[in-house]
């Protein structure tokens, strides 16, 4: 039986490449797209697992963009007054709060940003990943800099080294460089908080306050409290990451309607290809009928070319879209708002064999009527036509 | 089930069904060895204005690369010390005019005193120094204005090999705060002309297709 379902398919070469292209792409989208769905969730959580804060006092504004901006090291329009970072740090539930201040220095002559975070002692136990490759771990002196890996690689900057900043107008000394994170921090050059302060805000301003709590439990509660805070609102993680998927998740159903249109296209293109063949092959087929062959093996002929072909197809497609995950990854990172940092979506193992066992109970569903064409195909007529 | 076997081998070969050797096998063993540190290729940032002041006329440029890990021996006889991890390769981007060749632009990357200083060096057909600009700097101001006076690149200017190159007394007329910078300009143009003297014997392997810089027609 399988020597016939194969010979029956490559009998067509074209016709077969054609109809396998067509499922083929169909699956490499679906996949993608449920792949995508899981390694956005994961990598958001990962990264706010590994920011060990359960919420952010912003200035007021957009909180999401506000809390976003500053997880991803970038600045703010507003800022908090120190009176703030007090009031967050006398709460009870508040285990630690820190401050930090972001500052982006633009050389338009060179085209270049510096990127500036200030930060205090809080603000360093708040990153567990703050580990220093060369020199000391902290700043020895206010005019001390500890670079991001990034930034001491283009700068050929050491611990011990001087480092000006033609935007501030300041020569600090290298006092370490951080081990390479992964993070948005490789890109920065942190200075401490103080001397951040006197430099580029006037009046003693913060870009947010990072908050860990004693208990994760009293996040409801401890929120209600900041929220009082004047000119500041609090936004908890988990609010951003609910927003953030919800984001998603509404951008992932139109993209799913528009595969569920490619599934449904290949598979009416695997119903043709299967009608024509049985139509084309008739005389042969009656030919089995009259050599002895039953209706329900001429139905299984035709279901068992259905299910390969669907099969075959769904197999190429997920190669596709696994090969292809981290080109996919790159492409996405461009468009999909604070997409976490090395988003790859490839398809799990289930997700693969969930994919290919659909893909060929389709088969079997579009091939029932070719099949039950070909199973009642007479003997006589094959007979008569050769 | 081929294809549930095929699909279960590729799953097999990105390790997604857990691998059988040991969780950190890999890393262990990469852990044992020390990390070759190189600093990051130093792009060309602004090309077209480049052209326009080191080759007036130019058209189009084309990149290759130039593998010199072979010739690491010259490159330290030569340079005097031991080669760094990105001397091993050269950026060579060929300048054309109308077609024809009008020398070749090399950019470098050097520890200034306080940052990275960028170096544009062009130079012409005969190999001569043509003309260096700085690309971007953190000196402050009156330093940065010192090295972008012609009274440092103009030093470099008509240079053909690194013997020619003014040497330690050079760098010892210029004010205090600019010396540090100028001397790492200098052993930056030094490096380059050595390694560009090496890459140009018939032995050192190049990219095959170089790659557009700047589509043609600047002007």
């Amino acid at each position: 039986m399988w020597h016939l379902v194969v010979r029956g398919l490559v009998g067509r070469p074209v016709r077969l490449g054609l109809t396998l292209l067509g499922v083929a792409m169909a699956v490499a989208v679906w996949a993608s797209l449920e792949a995508f769905g899981d390694a956005y969730r994961s990598g958001m959580r990962a990264e706010l697992d590994r920011a060990g804060i359960q919420m952010m006092l912003v200035p007021l504004g957009c909180p999401y963009d506000a809390a976003a901006r500053v997880l991803k090291g970038r600045t703010l329009e507003t800022s908090l007054p120190w009176s703030a970072v007090e009031a967050a740090r006398r709460d009870p539930a508040v285990a630690e709060a820190a401050p930090f201040l972001m500052a982006s220095v633009d050389r338009p002559s060179e085209r270049r940003t510096d990127l500036w975070a200030g930060l205090d002692e809080s603000g360093r136990r708040l990153k567990p990943w703050w580990k220093v490759a060369k020199g000391a771990e902290w700043f020895p002196d206010t005019n001390s800099v500890i670079l991001g890996s990034e930034v001491a690689a283009t700068e050929l900057r050491s611990a011990g080294d001087a480092f000006y900043s033609p935007g501030l107008g300041a020569t600090f000394r290298v006092a370490g460089v951080l081990e390479r994170s992964g993070t948005s921090d490789d890109s920065l050059a942190f200075i401490p908080l103080e001397r951040a302060m006197s430099l580029v805000s006037t009046n003693r301003h913060v870009t947010a306050v990072a908050i860990r709590l004693r208990d994760p439990m009293l996040s409801t509660e401890t929120a209600a409290r900041l929220q009082q805070i004047p000119g500041a609102q609090v936004v908890t993680l988990t609010e951003m990451m609910g927003t953030f998927l919800n984001l998603v998740s509404t951008v992932r159903t139109l993209l799913s309607a528009i595969s569920l249109l490619a599934i449904a296209t290949g598979l009416l293109g695997v119903l043709n290809t299967m009608a024509t063949s049985v139509a084309e092959r008739a005389p042969e087929l009656c030919l089995f009928r009259a050599i002895g062959a039953l209706p329900r093996q001429l139905f299984a002929l035709v279901a068992m070319e259905s299910v390969a072909v669907c099969t075959l197809g769904a197999v190429a497609g997920l190669a596709f879209a696994v090969l292809g995950a981290p080109w996919i990854g790159w492409v996405v990172q461009g468009w999909v708002p604070m997409a976490p940092e090395g988003l790859v979506p490839r398809p799990s193992v289930v997700l693969c064999l969930r994919d290919v066992a659909i893909s060929a109970v389709s088969g079997l569903v579009v091939s029932l009527w070719p099949a039950w064409r070909a199973s009642r195909l007479p003997p006589a007529i094959g007979g008569r036509e050769s | 089930m081929l294809a549930l076997l095929g699909l279960a081998l590729v799953a097999h070969r990105f390790g997604w069904m857990g691998s059988s050797a040991p969780a950190d096998g890999g890393a262990t063993r990469l852990a044992t060895t020390n990390r070759i540190e190189g600093a990051a290729v130093c792009p060309w940032r602004e090309p077209a204005s480049d052209l326009a002041a080191l080759f007036p006329g130019a058209t189009n440029a084309r990149s290759e690369v130039r593998i010199l890990s072979g010739k690491r021996l010259d490159l330290a006889s030569r340079l005097g010390r031991q080669p760094e991890p990105e001397e091993n390769a050269l950026h060579v981007h060929q300048v054309l005019r109308e077609g024809r060749s009008a020398g070749v632009v090399l950019v470098r990357r050097v520890k200034g005193e306080h940052g990275a200083i960028e170096l544009v060096v062009g130079l012409n057909p005969a190999g001569t120094l043509s003309g260096i600009r700085i690309q971007r700097s953190r000196e402050p101001d009156d330093i940065a204005a010192i090295l972008a006076s012609d009274r440092v690149l103009g030093s470099f200017h008509g240079c053909r090999a690194e013997t020619e190159l003014p040497g330690g007394e050079w760098v010892a007329t210029l004010p205090a705060g600019a010396r540090v910078s100028a001397s790492a300009m200098l052993e930056g143009v030094r490096s380059l002309l050595v390694m560009l003297s090496i890459s140009e014997t018939s032995q050192v392997p190049r990219s095959p297709t170089p790659d557009l810089v700047i589509s043609d027609h600047l002007h």
